[in-house]
């Protein structure tokens, strides 16, 4: 039983940290570039700035398109999209990330994009009077345990929206 | 006799349909006793892996097996067989828009009706694949002698799909979305459906791509339907959009983009083409089949059931739904070598002031500790604790000491890892990695004033099992971390 208990032990640590041992740290501006961002298997984790615009208007919805993916090997790979900001509050250093998604590409080696919900980040934002406010990108393996293989994906410039409020189905009584 | 949708115009009773109850139902078929009948007895998806616990003989799987065996024998140029059911998928798949869903829905319910005429299973109903209660490939698809089996996939039995993307919290939260654009994938913004940009939805580009990627081999390809995997996971994704359509009351689009869109890639049992508009499809999960409820984990009410071993670890792997925030974290990046009976310590270099918050008993803060990029160590006889500003701890340090911060062990089946096949080499060894609470650690460590305000010394200690002889066996990692999370 006792014995039991260990193995259970060692697995949560061992899951919890398979997961969390892919965290990193901001890679600031590296990638950025003019007209989008590359992310590679060497640099997984990329930034656009977010206009002052951007942020007045909070847009609700996040389109990103991933023009070109260069990936021979068909690497499984998923991209982690954050809203990343410095809080104002005291004490509390930051960035903090806030995930606003994350989303693969079937097949993995073509171009692709994801559209998602930016509300409740944006809330968030507002509610910590964030700075430094920054949209970051991080590609990570589906298997964690393979070694990467040469993978290079070209992001746009994300595309904020505005939304069409949801449809009520119709009373068909 | 099969009630068979074909037979009504979608003009009878589907104009700018989207959600479609029940009771509405019932008044539409309330002049057709028969027509009742069937509906009420249509054939019921269920959940593959359930059946198999229960009997790995369930006439579900048999049916199944069978249905792929007799589908393989058939001439490749027979568009029922397995071959020119993978060929329709390889060559005219809708992904990355809105006419994702309806096309796969289309695909199941004619491939359904293949496999029932050529079993002579008429109440055969396609079973699904629940990743979020079982995120491992069920067990019906891993006996090697099986029509199921496929040998190409990338991963093994054990392995289980992340929490990131089948996990309940981010499936709740694709359930919750009531946008169907953004749950559903947006509309193709060109006339070429398989090559545009892109407008993937959460639903599409969450659980339903990295399913695909996860297993990979054949499924990780257009070519993924030669996978029967294929067809169980596309039917877990039909599930939660008749579950988001149906029990959720969300409303699909009303653009005639969409409505009026024919699908016209598929036969039917008989290997006679069809047209199906996509608005119609709305109707399949109420009239021609139903869900045995597709239900996220945890999501139930009531009494947690009692789980089994298999259950009690995919519970574990899928984790609580809750929600960390990493703040401030400081890295070391190089590589650390420990060896049994030889300690190492090592200082992370700490912003002063940045772990304040956590040390004065922020309840929704804590300070973990990552161990990163570690390599499985060949021999696993030992386990490692860590203690924090202790640089002369050793294996007889008890643990009972105010700098003991927590430990953790490998657990690891090599020969579970792929490319070992017979003759082959033994792959590298994988990377992993642990997180430790370190919290009140730190926080014992600050009362007692022997904390510095800019680093923190990590020590490792390497400790054999007992009755393990480990002596010389080293553990090399490759990251530490220590972070600020906010929950």
């Amino acid at each position: 039983m006792t014995a039991a208990i260990h193995g259970l032990l060692i697995g949560v640590l061992f899951f919890g940290g398979t997961r969390t041992g892919e965290q990193s740290s901001d890679a600031g501006q590296e990638g950025m570039q003019a007209n989008g961002v590359k992310l590679t298997n060497t640099r997984p984790e990329a930034s656009f700035p977010v206009p002052a615009a951007t942020l007045a208007s909070s847009p609700p919805v996040l389109a990103l398109h991933f023009t070109q993916v260069t990936n021979p090997s068909e690497t499984p790979f998923q991209i982690f999209v954050f809203l990343s900001y410095r809080p104002a509050e005291e004490g509390v250093a930051g960035p903090v990330r806030v995930l606003l998604g994350n989303g693969a590409l079937y097949p993995p080696d073509r171009p692709g994009g994801l559209i998602m919900r930016a509300s409740s980040a944006f809330r968030q934002l507002k509610a910590a009077k964030g700075m430094d406010v920054k949209l970051v990108l991080e590609m990570k393996r589906l298997h964690p345990q393979t070694p990467w293989s040469p993978v290079e994906v070209t992001v746009a410039p994300p595309e904020w929206r505005s939304e069409h409020p949801p449809q009520s189905p119709p009373d068909l009584r | 006799m099969e009630l068979d949708l074909g037979l009504f115009s979608r003009r009878d009773f589907l104009k700018e349909v989207a959600a479609f109850g029940a009771a509405n139902l019932a008044l539409w078929a309330g002049g057709c006793e028969s027509c009742v009948q069937q509906i009420q007895n249509r054939p019921t998806r269920k959940n593959i892996q359930e059946l198999w616990d229960a009997n790995p003989s369930d006439p579900v799987i048999v049916t199944y097996k069978n249905a792929v065996t007799a589908m393989k024998a058939l001439p490749s140029s027979d568009p029922r067989s397995w071959q020119g059911q993978m060929q329709i998928h390889l060559n005219k798949c809708i992904h990355r828009n809105w006419l994702w869903l309806p096309w796969h829905r289309v695909y199941l319910l004619y491939f359904e009706r293949i496999c029932r005429k050529l079993t002579g299973d008429s109440n055969f109903a396609l079973p699904y694949w629940n990743w979020n209660t079982h995120p491992a490939v069920p067990d019906p698809f891993w006996d090697t002698s099986s029509p199921l089996y496929d040998s190409n996939r990338a991963i093994t039995q054990s392995d289980q799909a992340d929490s990131s993307y089948i996990g309940t919290s981010v499936l709740q939260n694709i359930l919750n979305e009531t946008n169907f654009d953004l749950f559903a994938s947006g509309p193709p913004p060109t006339s070429n459906l398989h090559n545009g940009p892109d407008a993937t939805g959460m639903l599409e580009g969450t659980p339903h791509n990295n399913i695909h990627g996860f297993v990979g081999g054949d499924m990780g390809t257009f070519s993924s339907p030669l996978d029967p995997v294929f067809y169980t996971h596309h039917c877990m994704c039909d599930c939660m959009w008749a579950h988001w359509n149906d029990d959720l009351n969300n409303a699909n689009t009303n653009d005639t983009a969409w409505t009026n869109f024919a699908i016209n890639d598929f036969v039917d049992e008989n290997g006679n083409p069809v047209s199906v508009e996509a608005g119609i499809t709305v109707l399949y999960p109420l009239l021609t089949y139903q869900y045995e409820p597709c239900s996220l984990a945890q999501a139930q009410a009531g009494a947690a059931p009692k789980l089994t071993g298999k259950q009690l670890q995919a519970f574990l792997k899928a984790g609580a739904p809750s929600k960390l925030t990493f703040g401030p974290r400081f890295e070391l990046r190089q590589t650390v070598t420990t060896e049994v009976g030889k300690p190492s310590t090592t200082a992370l270099n700490v912003e002063p002031g940045a772990l304040t918050s956590a040390l004065q008993g922020d309840p929704h803060t804590r300070l973990v500790l990552t161990v990163g990029d570690t390599q499985m160590p060949p021999k696993r006889d030992f386990f490692v604790r860590i203690f924090l500003n202790k640089p002369d701890a050793a294996g007889d340090t008890p643990i009972d000491d105010p700098h003991f911060a927590g430990s953790f062990g490998f657990f690891f089946d090599e020969s579970g890892m792929k490319g070992q096949e017979a003759g082959g080499t033994m792959p590298a060894a994988p990377l992993t990695g642990f997180l430790v609470d370190v919290t009140s650690t730190l926080q014992k460590l600050n009362q007692a004033g022997s904390l510095s305000s800019n680093q923190a010394q990590v020590t490792l200690v390497t400790v054999p099992y007992a009755r393990r002889e480990a002596a010389g066996e080293q553990l090399v990692l490759g990251r530490l971390e220590l972070a600020v999370a906010r929950f």
